[in-house]
């Protein structure tokens, strides 16, 4: 798994990056349709380390059309325990995604399409979807639509002796938003995946069952509802989010999947100053087993034996079993207008710059104590023995309208 | 731990009360908006805002890696990136 440092893999983004900035760099008046953003991510659990770069540009164009681009780096070094590692190799692989998007706005109507293509040395994937939107009772609230398709192809290396696979997924999401009152705005949705082909790890086996044995259909379903309120005496904001989950073999059976899921997440947002902007938030997850899924890990508290003999589907991948996920979160927004009339510095004034930091608590192997003698320190310098069973996890971002 | 039977019939229930929340939806229309233009000032804060953007799509992608459960935001996954 030799390969080359994260930095050497940056280096191609580099003048991509300077090209899709170019606009930005033109003299022409802000539109605030028009807009470049820079994001990245840090995620760094027991035994992994992610860092990915990302680059957004979009832009107006006359009649209505819109066009995008965003290119990513998704930069990988060392397996995670939960994803069958049991020591804490070091290595880094790299993840390569664009996407492009092109859309029109006709009256109330706004239609997108878009196309997204990632690359990584064991797995391709490919994406192509439609939505559709259109504004109602007085542009107060909005209906969409969208359909997509993505189709992936498993590349295992050539000495793990397992054959490649694939994977189809058919998309269908309906939304409707609402304005209810000058400060009270609420949503609802509903999406649904139909899975076909390969959803396992290729990498993961289980001691008794070897490789990973799972059902190659599955449909799932996600209902959500958000509701957010704008106080404006106490320039306070609140949202409320949930979602349900639930999974069937076929549509017209449970088995073997029927798993369920409830995620819950409250935020808070107050402005410190008239430029900035604080987001507190809570995120939790509860999830219950797969029907065919049972817990064999003995370090885990379950027993290797579970499976029996006779077990048609086997996985020791502990995301098909019940489980519960924290993610507590704080969030600096800095809309950046007290840079305007500044030399040089002014030019980021119509831009927006955010800072995130959240701690992803696990009750599952993802997080587990783990024996890390030999990864290099990123953050921290504690390169030993970890004693908390979560994750750290950074976002910083800066979006700007040319 | 996972739907039973029981909660599994309830689903032809929930479709109806969907198209229900439809029909009272497209009662409204005929109804003044509740919000006229120009109290729509608020609505450019954040909080009333739940299109999370880039940021959501990171957020998203961390957890399809390490959750069973996936959507609900919008969404469509693609690429692994899931060590």
């Amino acid at each position: 798994m030799a390969a080359p440092s994260i930095r050497a893999a940056l280096v191609p983004l580099g003048p991509l990056c300077v090209l899709l900035a170019l606009p930005a760099l033109s003299a022409r008046p802000a539109r605030a349709e028009d807009r470049v953003g820079i994001r990245g991510a840090y995620f760094r659990e027991a035994s992994t380390r992610v860092v990915q770069p990302m680059l957004e540009v979009s832009k107006d164009l006359p009649g209505g059309y819109e066009i995008g681009a965003q290119v990513m780096v998704d930069a990988i070094s060392s397996a995670s325990i939960g994803q069958g590692a049991t020591v804490d190799e070091v290595f880094t692989e790299t993840r390569y995604e664009g996407a492009l998007v092109a859309g029109r706005t006709l009256g109330l109507w706004k239609s997108q399409f878009f196309g997204r293509m990632s690359r990584e040395p064991d797995y391709h994937s490919m994406s192509a979807g439609l939505s559709l939107s259109r504004e109602i009772w007085e542009r107060t609230g909005t209906i969409a639509v969208a359909v997509a398709a993505t189709h992936d192809d498993i590349k295992p290396p050539a000495l793990s002796m397992v054959s490649e696979k694939d994977l189809d997924v058919l998309f269908a999401g309906v939304s409707y938003t609402q304005v209810l009152s000058p400060t009270v705005v609420a949503q609802g949705s509903y999406e649904f995946f139909y899975q076909s082909g390969f959803m396992g790890n290729i990498y993961l086996r289980h001691p008794n069952h070897g490789p990973e044995r799972l059902p190659t259909q599955r449909a799932r379903h996600a209902l959500a509802g958000r509701v957010g309120k704008f106080i404006p005496d106490l320039t306070l904001g609140l949202q409320l989010h949930y979602r349900f989950y639930f999974d069937q073999g076929a549509l017209t059976a449970l088995e073997p999947w029927g798993m369920t899921a409830h995620t819950i997440e409250g935020r808070l947002f107050k402005d410190l100053h008239r430029d900035v902007e604080v987001r507190l938030s809570y995120r939790f997850h509860w999830q219950g087993r797969s029907l065919f899924w049972c817990n064999s890990q003995p370090a885990f508290g379950g027993q290797i034996d579970c499976f029996g003999t006779t077990a048609r589907y086997t996985s020791w991948d502990v995301k098909f079993g019940n489980y519960t996920t924290h993610l507590p979160e704080v969030k600096l927004t800095w809309d950046m207008h007290g840079l305007a009339g500044l030399p040089l510095l002014g030019f980021f004034a119509h831009g927006s710059f955010d800072v995130s930091y959240g701690y992803y608590f696990e009750n599952t192997p993802y997080g587990q104590e783990f024996t890390d003698e030999t990864a290099p320190p990123v953050i921290g310098a504690i390169p030993f023995t970890r004693s908390h069973g979560g994750a750290h996890y950074i976002q910083t971002g800066y979006s700007l309208p040319f | 731990m996972g739907m039973n039977r029981r909660q599994f019939r309830l689903l032809p229930l929930l479709l109806v009360l969907v198209a229900l929340g439809g029909s009272v939806m497209a009662g409204c229309a005929h109804q003044p908006p509740p919000v006229k233009p120009w109290q729509r000032g608020h609505l450019v804060r954040r909080a009333l805002n739940f299109d999370g953007g880039l940021e959501s799509r990171f957020r998203q992608h961390m957890f399809s890696a390490r959750e069973g459960a996936e959507g609900g935001y919008g969404h469509v996954g693609g690429g692994c990136g899931c060590n």
